[in-house]
C-alpha cells in the first residue's frame, strides 16, 4: 500500500467519523431534555471544610463565578485563604458555617 | 325589592362580561407588572413540547479539494407546563355599591362610562393579577396537600434553588455576597460582567425584588445623581445598566428575596389558555349575592435552564 492510497485511506475514515458524530449528536438531542445535564459529567461540591477566623466553613456548590467573573472550581479555592476570606467577608450564599 | 337589584345586577355583569371578555381576561391572565419580562404562550393547557434547533457551524470549512464539513442540527426538546386554577369571589352588590359610589365621586368618574359591573370586574380581573405576581410567578411552592395559590406550582425562585439544591446543579452563582448600599453597583455590574457575550446581545434582564432595585436607584443617587440622560423619565421600575443594554428590573413579585435572576425575555415564559366563552367570568345569583367564578390554566417557568443563559447570585 503506498502511501496516496493510505491518506486516501485516512480521509475517507475521518469523512465516515463525521458522519457518525452528526447522527449519534442527533440521537442523543432527540431522547434528552434539554434542561437536565447527565449527572457523570457533573462535579459535586468539595466535602473538605475550610477555616477563615476560627470558623469552619464548607462550600455548597462545585463552581461558582469569582470577582474577576471567572468561573472556578470550588475545590481548587480551598488552597486560595484570600479568596475564602473574601467569601467569609462578603456572607456569601455559596459556602456554609460548619457548627 | 332587594330580589329585582341582584337580578338586574347579575345581567349587568353578564352583558359586560361577553362584552368585554377578552380585556378581562388578559388582565387577569397577563396584567401582573412582572408579566412584561416573559414571554407569553397562548392556547396550552396541561403540557407542551416546543423545540429548539441550535444550528452549529453553520459556516462551512473547506478543505483543500473542497470537501465541505457537514452541518450539525441539533433539537432540543423543552416543556411548557401550566396549572389549573380556580378563582372565585361573591359579590354584594347593595353593600358594594357604596364603595363603588365613593370611588365614583372620589374620582369624578361618569356612572354611565364606568359603571358598577365594569368597576367590579376590573377589580376582580386584578386581584387575579395580583395572586399571580405575588403568589406563584416567582413564589410558588407546589405542595399537593397545600391549599392557596403559592401551592399550585413552583414559581421561578423555588426553580432556581430546586437546582441549586440538587446536588449537581446547572446554574453557577456569582458571588455578589449580600446586597449593601455601599456596595450594591459594583454587586450589580460584577453580575451583569459575567454574561457571555452571545447571550448578552438578545437583551438582558435583571429581575430584583423592589427593595434591592430602590437601594439601587438611592447608592446611583448618591453616587453620581440622577442618571443625566433620563433623569426623570426612567420608568419607575426599570433602570438601564450603564455602558450596556441590560436592564435591571423591579419585580414585586420577589418582594423579600435577595436572589437576582438574570436572562432574557424570551428564556422566561408564561403559558395560558386562549380565551373562549368558557375561559372567562361566569356568574350566578345566590339569595342576595352574586357568585363568580374563573377557571384557567396559568403557569410560568425558565425555557432553557443553561449557565450560558441565566445566570444568579449567591443569595437566596
Amino acid at each position: 500500500m503506498n502511501v496516496k492510497d493510505l491518506a486516501a485511506r485516512m480521509d475517507a475514515l475521518e469523512a465516515e467519523n463525521a458522519d457518525l458524530k452528526t447522527q449519534i449528536t442527533n440521537m442523543k438531542a432527540g431522547d434528552s431534555v434539554s434542561r437536565k445535564a447527565e449527572p457523570a459529567d457533573k462535579p459535586k461540591p468539595p466535602t473538605k471544610t475550610f477555616e477563615v477566623n476560627g470558623a469552619n466553613y464548607r462550600f455548597l456548590y462545585p463552581t461558582y463565578i469569582n470577582a474577576d467573573r471567572q468561573r472556578v472550581s470550588a475545590k481548587d479555592q480551598l488552597d486560595n485563604p484570600k479568596e475564602l476570606e473574601r467569601l467569609v467577608t462578603i456572607k456569601s450564599g455559596i459556602i456554609q458555617k460548619v457548627d | 325589592m332587594a330580589d329585582s337589584i341582584n337580578r338586574t345586577e347579575l345581567s349587568a355583569f353578564r352583558d359586560h362580561v361577553e362584552l368585554h371578555g377578552p380585556e378581562i381576561l388578559e388582565t387577569a391572565l397577563v396584567g401582573a407588572p412582572s408579566t412584561k419580562h416573559f414571554t407569553v404562550f397562548r392556547g396550552i393547557t396541561g403540557t407542551k413540547i416546543i423545540e429548539f434547533a441550535d444550528m452549529v457551524n453553520i459556516v462551512k470549512r473547506w478543505s483543500n479539494d473542497f470537501a465541505a464539513i457537514a452541518d450539525t442540527i441539533t433539537r432540543r426538546p423543552v416543556t411548557l407546563r401550566n396549572h389549573f386554577h380556580k378563582a372565585e369571589l361573591s359579590f354584594s352588590p347593595k353593600q358594594d355599591f357604596e364603595t363603588y359610589k365613593g370611588f365614583l365621586v372620589n374620582t369624578k368618574q361618569d356612572a354611565a362610562t364606568y359603571y358598577f359591573a365594569r368597576w367590579a370586574m376590573d377589580r376582580a380581573s386584578r386581584q387575579v393579577a395580583n395572586q399571580n405576581e405575588f403568589d406563584q410567578l416567582f413564589k410558588g411552592v407546589a405542595n399537593a396537600a397545600g391549599s392557596d395559590a403559592v401551592d399550585i406550582y413552583n414559581g421561578l425562585l423555588a426553580e432556581i434553588t430546586a437546582d441549586q439544591t440538587s446536588g449537581t446543579p446547572v446554574l453557577t452563582p456569582i458571588t455578589t455576597g449580600a446586597f449593601a448600599p455601599a456596595t450594591i453597583i459594583a454587586q450589580i455590574e460584577q453580575i451583569e460582567d459575567s454574561f457571555d457575550e452571545r447571550t448578552r446581545r438578545m437583551g438582558m434582564r435583571i429581575l430584583v425584588s423592589p427593595e434591592n432595585f430602590r437601594m439601587y436607584r438611592r447608592a446611583y443617587r448618591a453616587a453620581s445623581g440622577f442618571h443625566p440622560d433620563n433623569p426623570d423619565t426612567d420608568t419607575r421600575d426599570e433602570i438601564m445598566i450603564d455602558g450596556s443594554t441590560t436592564i435591571l428590573c423591579s419585580c414585586p413579585g420577589m418582594t423579600g428575596s435577595n436572589r437576582a435572576i438574570a436572562t432574557f425575555r424570551e428564556n422566561l415564559y408564561i403559558a395560558i389558555d386562549s380565551e373562549s366563552d368558557k375561559e372567562v367570568w361566569e356568574f350566578e345569583k345566590r339569595h342576595r349575592d352574586i357568585d363568580a367564578w374563573l377557571d384557567y390554566w396559568y403557569g410560568s417557568g425558565i425555557l432553557v435552564l443553561d449557565p450560558r443563559m441565566v445566570y444568579i447570585n449567591d443569595q437566596a
